[in-house]
């Protein structure tokens, strides 16, 4: 049995199909289908398999989560949490700052930027480096790639101002040329763009990886075909190649949505004096300064409970909207 | 007591992020900052003082802080601890580190011999400088103290006395007074110091004692004398040797900045802007609030704009600071009097012509510049509540590390064990073997200190010259009169309402705001919670007892 | 003749087409090596020099010289840390991987109670503790002071899990029809068909965690007490952070002295280079998962 598929993107997965069998079972064996027992029976081996997975989280998770009750305290690590005096929703006091606003405003800034042009960055990548014939060229250029990856934040700017700073290489080339001497790690216009640039710099090239992968996994069997069917390189692209990895890309984009406002921390304030806090201040710094350096815990709890919520909610949304256009999302239908 | 090292000195920027919570961690800073000097008499007796009868300095320390100086590593070298301080127990402490890690205790033979020395084990548990806020909250979240943690930023706990009297002993009864003589190398330290180690009136740290006073940067001669500059009198003619300085094309500029404006602490003490606060008989005002801030303000301003300072380092770290000063890009740079023999040391081997020296701040024309009191110590040891047996062995580890220089103790944990760790050179004093090096980083130099003393063999010249402006330093120095008072506001939001100050104020040196921006936000800092703080200040300056 | 690597359904591609790609791939290329060139430069270079250029060497040093490395593994305290870092590397993933491989397996198809646990899964990503509870739990557990305390608390990632689990969701109904009409059982279809086929993303998420394990420091920093078990990430810290020159007092003249620059770009160097050893080691899994004996067909 030999069956052609066009769209592989499309194809029946596992879930799906299985999904649907049991629907068809549960016709068959009246209302709820097989008891419960039953059920419990039949999936005992996968069960039994995600059982360690399960405690994992819920010790070092869940149980941690309770944590998360200083949300209404005023937590003093020598206190403790059993007697650390209770403030209601006085830590929520924190997001009636004008300051915390131009936090969110400068957040979601930033959050569009990495949205628009870092989430696709890999993605191109990726295609570039699949359409790579040469093994061996292949291979180097995968490797090349993957490398900022493992430079931390602090090397990365200090080398970010040898190269770019104020006496670094790039005005000093501008000034030998006769060019205004531009500063781009003290402007403050140009700091989003920066911080991007040097995100894409840094993690383009290791997010390709999964990419690759979900590009590996595409039957060529599609693309012998649809080239039989006369599609040139770019047809193939967009019937074939793209649908391969629309899958893994929404994943990815779903779970990037659900951490939308955390825009990066170290890497921000590791230049917010260069640019000035109007330009640089985030959410995750605001709560440094204005929580977590006075030892204030509660706050900083509250924003981060805040933050999971939005998270939430625009994870469920997306995966909701995937639904809508045909797509698995996270949840199976 | 309001310890903040949160302050000018930062070097690099640590952090580590964890989850929702997370809680990234402090700037570090290579020398700590503490303000002193009590407004009312404390009602506690400080430690008496009992000089070190050793090994006679070439140049004397005095009393108020200046710290001795030797020439040559003395030959004489006293015994200070007869029994070692323990009999087979264990001590454990949580300290900080700046340097490399050393090797762990079974191969590390200073290691041992200081063990040896003290009877007993020394169980450190070490800490990069950067991430010590996380690690300490947590430790004391969780109710790990160990016997001896360093106090490295009060700021973090927020209701000082009330963790003090909750978790550590109070060492009143036991080195207050004539008590202290029990610990000879503690009744060394000078009473200055130990004021600041009271909070509420009582001695709870075990200090680390340092020069008095940060000073106001450093100076590179060899750049002023290039361009036929003599040391500027006055501001004024501060302001011209600056851009007489910056000379672009050859790559050199007068000033190096670094995050956070640090060169604006030597503008703030050449126009005598005080120490944290004022205090005009009861009333305070606050540094920023006077008009000798807003002068140096508008000084700041017009050097930035004039182009003196070193392009784009008002966002570079300590180590790019440090750096572009040894380089030469500039020839003036803010960093701590401590920083000073580092500097002689690197920059004469990269050009022997190189001439650092410690900036003494010149006044305005009809004003005064001062420096501030804000180096008395690097930060002290608190000491886990105990029973009296084991607060008193305790103690006697601490009189173990605080041998002064010029003891065998204080040549064991500076140099290690002879012929292992240090060799001696021809003129007898002794120089690090490379196995040295890397296992005297063991910090215990932060547990508890002798003060300091100036000593360099490599360049006494250094010793003399040091000597020479702390001298100066010194005697220009004023203290923070809220130094060991208590304002729980500022505790709880004190950083958080400075932090939006600094930014505007960073802003308006930058160009980026004008001068109304600050003084709007230093009404909005008086409305926020600066005035509640000033009330609390006050309060506790008129003699009531501190709030709490 | 020389064989073409190119499948015979691909085109040639036309001569412009070939050369904006391979102008493309250049420009990214040195993009990125340009700084890694920097740093090893850096690294190599002696202490007057990087002060001349400015702090960064552009190319290549006139007087190369290893110095910073010898500074850095001076005391051996580093290739303890390695050691150390190699060894929780290696189990760590171990454990990962089988872990999550299970937990990924088991939800990759509708269960009793699976949405459940999936939605518990995913909850974990955008609700943390923060760092005291996770902190007090592992005192609780005995752990502190422990290796176990730096692989146990991440035993399994979300993230890598739903990857996992996207993958095995993709994999053709009809291999596992075939596999279950023959009478394999849940576990037999694991090891026989799904992993076999699953080889490209089995290597990127060990190497994801094994990079994690590699690069982690932050439960070192807090569950870690005795020097001796720190990791390398975490000994390495020091030496970037810390502002300070290193070396000196005892070099002999005319030795060349570390900067603290050249010591910071030999940091990298020294953590990048087992990374760079060990993945060519798995590039070779990550090729098309290939089935034992054909279904198809």
């Amino acid at each position: 049995m030999h069956r052609v598929r066009r769209s592989p993107g499309r194809a029946t997965s596992w879930s799906a199909r299985r999904a649907a069998s049991r629907a068809a079972h549960r016709g068959q064996h009246g209302r709820g289908g097989p008891g419960l027992g039953a059920r419990l029976w039949r999936d005992r081996v996968m069960l039994l398999l995600v059982l360690p997975g399960l405690l994992f989280f819920v010790v070092f998770h869940y149980v941690p989560l309770l944590g998360n009750v200083i949300v209404f305290q005023d937590y003093q690590p020598y206190l403790g949490f059993k007697e650390s005096p209770w403030v209601g929703f006085g830590n929520f006091a924190v997001f009636a700052e004008p300051d915390f606003y131009r936090a969110l405003l400068n957040t979601l800034k930033f959050a569009v930027l990495q949205l628009v042009l870092f989430f696709p960055a890999p993605i191109g990548l990726a295609l570039l480096l699949n359409s790579i014939v040469s093994p061996k060229i292949k291979r180097f250029v995968q490797s090349v790639v993957y490398l900022p990856h493992f430079i931390g934040w602090v090397i990365l700017i200090s080398i970010s101002q040898q190269l770019i700073g104020g006496t670094g290489l790039l005005p000093q080339l501008l000034g030998e040329l006769g060019l205004p001497r531009v500063d781009l790690m003290t402007s403050s216009g140009f700091f989003p763009w920066l911080v991007t640039l040097q995100l894409i710099w840094k993690d383009a090239g290791w997010g390709t990886i999964i990419y690759l992968a979900a590009l590996l996994n595409i039957d060529t069997e599609h693309y012998e075909a649809a080239a039989i069917d006369g599609a040139d390189r770019w047809r193939r692209l967009w019937h074939v190649t793209l649908p391969g990895i629309v899958p893994v890309t929404l994943l990815l984009l779903i779970l990037n949505l659900g951490s939308i406002l955390s825009v990066g921390f170290e890497q921000i304030l590791l230049q917010r004096d260069a640019v000035g806090a109007d330009a640089a201040e985030v959410l995750d710094t605001y709560v440094y300064f204005h929580g977590v350096l006075d030892g204030q815990w509660g706050p900083a709890a509250a924003v981060g409970l805040v933050k999971g919520a939005i998270g939430l909610v625009l994870i469920l949304g997306a995966n909701k909207l995937a639904h809508r256009f045909g797509h698995e999302g996270i949840y199976s239908r | 007591m309001t310890t903040s090292r949160r302050s000018f000195l930062r070097s690099a920027v640590g952090v580590a992020v964890m989850s929702a919570t997370g809680v990234p961690t402090l700037v570090a800073c290579s020398n700590g900052s503490t303000a002193s000097g009590p407004a009312r008499a404390s009602s506690v007796t400080l430690p008496t003082y009992v000089a070190f009868d050793g090994p006679k300095p070439d140049l004397a320390g005095t009393a108020d802080g200046v710290p001795p100086g030797y020439l040559t590593y003395p030959k004489d070298l006293v015994t200070t601890v007869k029994t070692p301080p323990l009999s087979g127990g264990k001590v454990s402490v949580m300290t900080d580190i700046f340097d490399p890690l050393p090797p762990a205790k079974d191969k590390n033979a200073a290691w041992q011999a200081v063990e040896q020395k003290l009877g007993g084990t020394l169980d450190l548990t070490i800490v990069p400088d950067s991430d010590w806020a996380t690690k300490f909250q947590t430790v004391l979240a969780a109710n790990e103290l160990p016997d001896l943690v360093l106090l490295s930023d009060s700021s973090l706990v927020n209701n000082l006395p009330a963790f003090l009297s909750a978790k550590c002993t109070d060492l009143t009864p036991y080195l207050s007074g004539d008590k202290v003589k029990d610990y000879p190398n503690l009744a060394n330290i000078p009473q200055v110091i130990w004021q600041a180690c009271v909070v509420q009136d009582k001695i709870y740290g075990l200090p680390i004692p340092r020069s008095i006073t940060g000073g106001a940067g450093f100076y590179n001669k060899r750049l002023f004398d290039a361009a036929g500059i003599e040391y500027p009198a006055t501001a004024e003619d501060f302001l011209a040797a600056c851009k007489e300085l910056t000379r672009p094309q050859q790559g050199q500029w007068a000033i190096v900045n670094s995050k956070g404006n640090t060169f604006f602490t030597m503008i703030q003490q050449m126009f005598g802007v005080p120490n944290g606060w004022k205090d005009d008989g009861g009333k305070l005002t606050r540094s920023f609030e006077t008009p000798e801030y807003k002068a140096a303000l508008e000084f700041a301003v017009q050097l930035v704009k004039a182009g003196v300072t070193v392009p784009g380092s008002d966002g570079i770290d300590g180590t790019a600071r440090k750096n572009a000063f040894r380089a030469g890009k500039g020839a003036l740079v803010y960093d701590g009097f401590p920083a000073y023999s580092g500097y002689v040391k690197d920059m004469s081997r990269l050009d022997p012509e190189n001439d650092p020296r410690a900036f003494v701040p010149m006044a305005p024309k009809g004003g005064k510049a001062n420096t501030w009191s804000d180096n008395i110590l690097f930060a002290y040891t608190l000491m886990k509540k105990a029973d009296e047996p084991r607060v008193k062995e305790l103690l006697a580890v601490a009189n173990f590390f605080a041998a002064p220089f010029g003891s065998t103790e204080n040549l064991l944990l500076t140099y290690g064990v002879e012929g292992v760790d240090f060799t001696r050179d021809a003129k007898g004093n002794p120089t690090l073997t490379s196995k040295g090096e890397a296992e005297l980083t063991v910090p215990w130099k932060y547990i508890t200190a002798p003060p300091q003393a100036l000593y360099n063999a490599q360049f006494p010249t250094y010793v003399e010259r040091a000597h020479e402006d702390l001298t100066k330093l010194i005697g220009m120095v004023v203290k923070d009169p809220t130094a060991s008072l208590i304002s729980p506001t500022n505790d709880k939001s004190g950083g958080d309402i400075g932090q939006a100050l600094t930014d505007v104020r960073n802003d308006v040196i930058a160009g980026r705001k004008p001068i109304s921006a600050f003084e709007a936000a230093v009404q909005k800092w008086a409305k926020d919670g600066g005035d509640k703080i000033r009330g609390e200040f006050e309060s506790a300056l008129s003699g009531g007892a501190s709030p709490r | 003749m020389k064989t073409s690597q190119r499948p015979p359904w691909m085109e040639a591609p036309s001569k412009a087409g070939l050369a904006i790609k391979g102008v493309v791939i250049a420009v990214v290329c040195l993009l990125v090596l340009y700084p890694f060139v920097n740093i090893v430069a850096t690294s190599l270079a002696g202490e007057s020099e990087i002060t001349r250029r400015g702090g960064i060497i552009p190319l290549f040093p006139s007087e190369p010289t290893l110095a910073a490395y010898k500074t850095i593994f001076a005391g051996g305290v580093v290739s303890h840390a390695l050691l150390v870092s190699a060894g929780i590397t290696v189990i760590g993933t171990a454990l990962n991987l089988v872990v999550t491989i299970a937990l990924a397996y088991g939800l990759s198809r509708p269960i009793v109670g699976g949405r459940f646990v999936l939605t518990a899964v995913l909850f974990t990503m955008l609700f943390g503790a923060g760092i005291i509870p996770n902190f007090l739990l592992v005192k609780a557990l005995g752990l502190y002071d422990s290796y176990a305390s730096l692989i146990v608390p991440g035993l399994v990632s979300a993230f890598n899990f739903l990857v996992l689990r996207n993958f095995f969701q993709n994999i053709p109904a009809e291999l596992l029809d075939s596999a279950r009409i023959d009478g394999a059982g849940d576990l037999a279809i694991l090891l026989r068909i799904v992993l076999p086929l699953s080889k490209a993303v089995l290597a990127v998420v060990a190497l994801f965690y094994a990079v994690g394990h590699w690069n982690a420091f932050f439960n070192a920093l807090l569950y870690l007490s005795d020097t001796g078990k720190w990791p390398l990430p975490l000994v390495l810290r020091l030496y970037v952070l810390q502002g300070q020159p290193v070396g000196g007092a005892s070099e002999s003249p005319g030795e060349a002295v570390a900067s603290i620059q050249a010591v910071q770009m030999a940091v990298v160097v020294v953590a990048l280079v087992p990374i760079l050893c060990v993945y060519p080691f798995l590039q070779r899994y990550f090729t098309k998962g290939v089935l034992t004996g054909a279904i198809k067909g």
